[in-house]
């Protein structure tokens, strides 16, 4: 037998339910009502009150107004209420409507004189007389907030306040290491600009009171080391790292990276000093406008610096690692590395396998080894150690300026280069076949030999400079080894035998490089 | 007119040479035969003379030697591509002034030329 669905008996249930939703929560022992159950019960009975109130009201009545004014006095609000029919004293008669004198009366009583919203007014005027409706809220009048006073600040120019090392997403790859969290300026760069003082104005309250203005509170960033003011902007006196702090902003002219140069600094580019706590890792770059100072070491990395550059531990090149510098050197030890220094190179523990370039000289500490690797020192070399029994040759070279060295070796390259032409395009003229093609040639070899001798001129220019220190000294406290090679202002010395506390030097009067002893 | 020798059994190294320094105002004779080289030396007079150092035949340091033995007041470099060749150390002690580096250092012979 199938049973119909009693929708009836499932109203009812549900209506059961939901009327008995929150009275398990009730404390009948102590009369407590929870709060929904305490709203609802307000609810009912405002209702109830207003129905009994309708029912009641069978007299007419005039449309009136109630206006009220906040507590800050800046706005005042209204309530409209219709007029209505009922019995009057001549039978059943039709209420007054509300009229604009009458609630502007209301008005004048009440003090409002300021920002009176007289459309709003009418609007809920005529609302409330036509569509018999009461009209509540409405606001008859707004005071004048006042307008806070700016002072004059400075205001840090926005893309110096962005992430420098954002990456660029419209790039597929990204180097990181040249990414770099330093905000870098240079001298003269804008670094913030004047806002100029804001006055502030009064407001008024709708009652017509004045309301004070306030002064904002603004973060005052106050301009620190190495800015200036110029004609309202504040701008960098010199290149630096750009640094804002709690109490304002400032150029620095010294980079100090707590850790590691790696991927979370990115290669260094900074117009000044930069001093690094940890290492420079392998791969990384740090370029410096001044000294670089590394607390660690610098592991096959390329440092180039106008400065000076102190590596407190030691330079680990992996035959990868690049430094050039224009200042002087001091560093532990030196392996595997390619170096160029514009001053003095002080090592204190050794030198290995390195290409070492010095316009000043090379000295190396007490117990100093060289061993392996070309070393070309323009004012000398002083070493404990040069060379070993069996190890690599050693190269040493005094008395030249390598910088104008290396402009002789290309110029020779490229002379070579050039001869080798003109020898095939001679080759090529002698077998030509006609008159013309010798003549087109021929051209082309005048060009040739006008390019060699142009090179030519301008080594027999530059060898002029080439020696720079013919007194030049290699000085070995300890030994040098057979198999070293020592050449001062182009003439060559090789070590024959185990040698120790001696000095080589040019002697100009023989043209030969001599060995002197330099014991007690 | 100042003459120079080379000898060097590397005949691009001979003629390039022989570009380079006509232009530089000398006058250059070439030998890729070290024996040859050695009988020219020792035949004319040079300003400076330069030799390879490992050739065949005759090395470096034996043309050196023989060149110094019957003319101890010329001027000969030695070209190696490694100074610190043993063959190198042999050629000084018979009483060549200095090496020149691999294929020749112009400035260098240039400063010889120029003494």
């Amino acid at each position: 037998m199938s049973v119909s669905k009693d929708y009836i008996l499932e109203d009812l249930i549900r209506n059961s339910e939901d009327l008995l939703k929150g009275l398990e929560q009730i404390d009948e022992e102590n009369g407590f009502l929870p709060e929904p159950v305490e709203k609802e019960i307000k609810k009912d009975i405002q209702a109830e009150e207003i129905n009994s109130i309708d029912i009641n009201s069978n007299l007419k009545s005039d449309g009136y107004t109630e206006l009220s004014i906040s507590q800050d006095e800046m706005t005042a609000t209204g309530d409209f209420f219709p007029p209505s029919e009922g019995e009057g004293f001549a039978g059943f008669e039709e209420g007054k409507p509300i009229e604009l004198e009458a609630v502007e009366l209301i008005i004048r009583t009440k003090g409002i004189v300021t920002g009176i919203l007289w459309d709003s007014i009418s609007e809920a005027i005529f609302k409330c007389n036509t569509e018999r409706v009461p009209v509540n809220d409405v606001i008859i009048a707004r005071g004048k907030q006042p307008k806070n006073e700016i002072p004059a600040h400075l205001e840090i120019e926005k893309n110096l306040l962005e992430d420098p090392g954002k990456a660029d997403t419209e790039r597929l790859r990204i180097d990181y290491r040249e990414m770099s969290p330093f905000v870098l300026v240079k001298k003269g760069d804008v670094l913030a600009r004047v806002v100029p003082r804001v006055p502030g104005t009064l407001g008024e309250t709708v009652t017509g009171k004045s309301v004070p203005f306030k002064t904002e509170k603004i973060k005052i960033v106050k301009p620190g080391k190495n800015v200036i003011l110029d004609n309202g902007y504040a701008r960098a006196s010199c290149n630096g790292r750009f640094i804002v702090t709690e109490e304002g902003f400032f150029v620095s002219e010294v980079l100090e990276i707590q850790g590691d140069v790696d991927y979370h600094t990115g290669n260094i580019d900074f117009p000044g000093d930069v001093i690094i706590y940890g290492m420079v890792k392998d791969g990384f770059k740090v370029k410096s406008g001044g000294s670089v100072y590394c607390q660690r070491t610098l592991d096959a990395s390329e440092v180039i610096c106008r400065g000076d550059l102190i590596v407190n531990h030691g330079i680990i090149g992996k035959k990868k690692g690049v430094v050039k510098v224009n200042g002087k050197i001091d560093a532990k030890f030196i392996e595997n590395c390619y170096v160029e220094a514009g001053g003095s190179i002080n090592v204190s523990t050794s030198i290995l396998n390195s290409i070492i370039h010095s316009l000043g000289e090379i000295t190396m500490g007490e117990k100093g080894i060289i061993v392996g690797g070309k070393l070309f020192a323009q004012n000398g070399v002083k070493a404990a150690q040069i060379g070993t029994r069996v190890g690599p040759k050693t190269e040493i070279h005094c008395g030249i300026d390598f910088s104008i060295q290396q402009k002789l070796e290309w110029i020779r390259d490229k002379n070579i280069e050039l001869a080798v032409k003109l020898q095939q395009m001679d080759a090529k003229i002698k077998a030509a076949a006609t008159e013309e093609l010798k003549v087109k040639l021929g051209t082309v070899r005048d060009k040739l030999m006008k390019g060699i001798h142009k090179l030519n001129l301008a080594s027999a220019s530059l060898v002029n400079y080439l020696d720079k220190d013919e007194d030049a000294k290699v000085v070995v406290h300890r030994s040098a080894y057979p198999g070293v090679y020592i050449e001062i202002c182009h003439i060559s010395y090789i070590l024959a035998r185990e040698m120790h506390a001696c000095s080589f030097k040019l002697d100009k009067t023989i043209g030969r490089v001599v060995v002197e002893s330099i014991k007690g | 007119m100042k003459k120079l020798l080379i000898i060097d059994d590397e005949s691009m190294i001979v003629d390039v040479a022989k570009v380079i320094f006509k232009d530089l105002g000398y006058q250059v004779d070439g030998y890729t035969d070290p024996v040859a080289g050695e009988k020219q030396a020792i035949k004319e007079d040079y300003d400076l003379i330069l030799v390879d150092l490992r050739m065949p035949v005759r090395n470096g340091a034996q043309v050196a030697e023989g060149i110094l033995k019957a003319k101890p007041d010329a001027q000969v470099l030695i070209i190696t591509a490694y100074p610190t060749d043993p063959l190198a150390k042999q050629a000084m002690d018979a009483g060549v002034k200095t090496l020149l580096k691999k294929p020749f250092e112009i400035a260098k012979i240039i400063d010889f030329l120029k003494d």
